[in-house]
């Protein structure tokens, strides 16, 4: 079948990023109970939303590759987009809970104090590595395999890191200029920070998967890839009864309704419409092309 | 927004496009010339004069009805190109598929009946 290996590798990394994001959120969650910050308050909704999203990738990929093995074949770009916009979305719902946390803080600020702040900065120094990690091998896999899921994935780890270094600085830098008054409004501002980053990765992630949900043909200059190669061909057809194409997500699908001289064997068709295929499929990424024998209508 | 306007001359029929040719317009000039073939009418000088904007949806169009002359035994012939259409059809081979003109009088004159015959393809 078409890309199941491909689907495999996808599945391996989005499994290893729902594990890794449970004990993400469970290590947050006593740090929230021993601390009572409200950074790590802000810190626990923020990794619970994006081990919320992981988990709904982790199940769109799952259903993807049932569906390769199966059928549903046909639109598996456009549950990638689906899931996309979603985490998207669960990213925009994460930066505001910091906004509001991080006002609620500029407006009433406070030391942080309590044990949790320790265990925090423990899991900021471990996680902060492994979201980078991860965000580095999804990010390879996505442009190995032109997957929107996994760039948006690439996208949320990267971001999951960048939160890591910077609650850890907010944290460490708390402490250590205790003494100072000002110091209480570091942790706030550095939340702020994080919630623009968040915000510019979920803009990203939310408009390419908007764009590619909506079905689009291809570009000018894939179509006239199609149409050279037709040309290539003319002698072996007898007419072109029409092209479907469309783009749904990293995935173009192509279908070239062809006539062909009713004495040619079908081993002979076969070999046409594969070499059309072979060379349509080459100088367009990610495509996947079908020739479909059709005949005039009688009129 | 196109224009098709459609002069028979003896045998020939000379379709003058005026406009765009692209998504929108190109199932009319299809259609059109789709009329005149079920008509019987197997000999077309295509003239791109007034032509400003062809696309691939544009390209079809012509690649179709040179398939259709092919395998009908018509003639086809294209001419009047700006050196811009006639780059698209340089760069999409379709210029070593179809007869290609720079006059119409020209084009005319390969169509006529009396003349040796414009290879289709």
């Amino acid at each position: 079948m078409f890309g199941s290996s491909g689907h495999m590798s996808k599945e391996e990394a989005a499994r290893t990023a729902v594990i890794a994001g449970a004990v993400d959120v469970l290590v947050t969650l006593s740090a929230l109970i021993a601390a009572h910050s409200s950074v790590l308050l802000a810190d626990f909704f923020k990794t619970s939303l994006e081990f919320i999203a992981v988990l709904l990738s982790w199940l769109a990929i799952r259903r993807i590759v049932s569906g390769t093995q199966h059928q549903f074949d046909y639109g598996l770009g456009k549950l990638e987009n689906l899931s996309s916009l979603f985490v998207g979305s669960i990213m925009l719902l994460g930066m505001l809970v910091i906004v509001i946390n991080a006002i609620a803080n500029l407006l009433n600020p406070s030391h942080i104090q309590g044990v949790g702040v320790w265990i925090s900065l423990g899991a900021q120094i471990v996680f902060g590595g492994i979201n980078g990690a991860l965000s580095w091998r999804s990010f390879r896999t996505a442009r190995a395999e032109n997957s929107p899921l996994l760039e948006s994935q690439a996208k949320l780890f990267f971001t999951r890191a960048f939160g890591n270094v910077f609650i850890l600085l907010a944290l460490g830098l708390s402490l250590l200029l205790s003494g100072f008054s000002w110091s209480v409004y570091i942790d706030p501002a550095a939340s702020l920070v994080i919630a623009a980053s968040i915000l510019i990765s979920a803009i990203g992630v939310l408009s390419s998967s908007f764009y590619d949900l909506l079905d689009r043909t291809l570009e000018e200059t894939d179509q006239i890839v199609i149409l050279r190669e037709l040309a290539q061909h003319f002698h072996d057809y007898e007419a072109l009864h029409g092209i479907r194409s469309r783009r749904a997500g990293g995935e173009v699908f192509v279908e070239v309704f062809l006539e062909f001289d009713p004495d040619k064997t079908m081993g002979e068709i076969q070999n046409v419409a594969d070499a059309l295929c072979r060379s349509i499929e080459a100088q367009i990424p990610g495509s996947r092309v079908a020739v479909a024998l059709a005949r005039e209508a009688s009129h | 927004m196109l224009t098709v306007n459609v002069a028979k001359s003896g045998a020939v029929n000379e379709v003058l496009l005026t406009g765009e040719l692209d998504g929108m317009t190109s199932p009319q000039l299809e259609q059109q010339l789709n009329r005149l073939i079920e008509a019987g009418e197997r000999r077309f000088l295509i003239r791109f004069a007034a032509l400003t904007v062809i696309t691939s949806a544009g390209l079809r169009v012509f690649l179709g009805l040179a398939k259709k002359m092919h395998k009908l035994g018509g003639n086809l012939v294209l001419c009047e190109m700006s050196a811009n259409v006639r780059g698209v059809f340089d760069t999409t081979g379709f210029s070593n598929i179809m007869t290609i003109c720079a006059a119409a009088a020209e084009g005319k004159a390969l169509l006529e009946p009396d003349s040796a015959p414009a290879p289709s393809a």
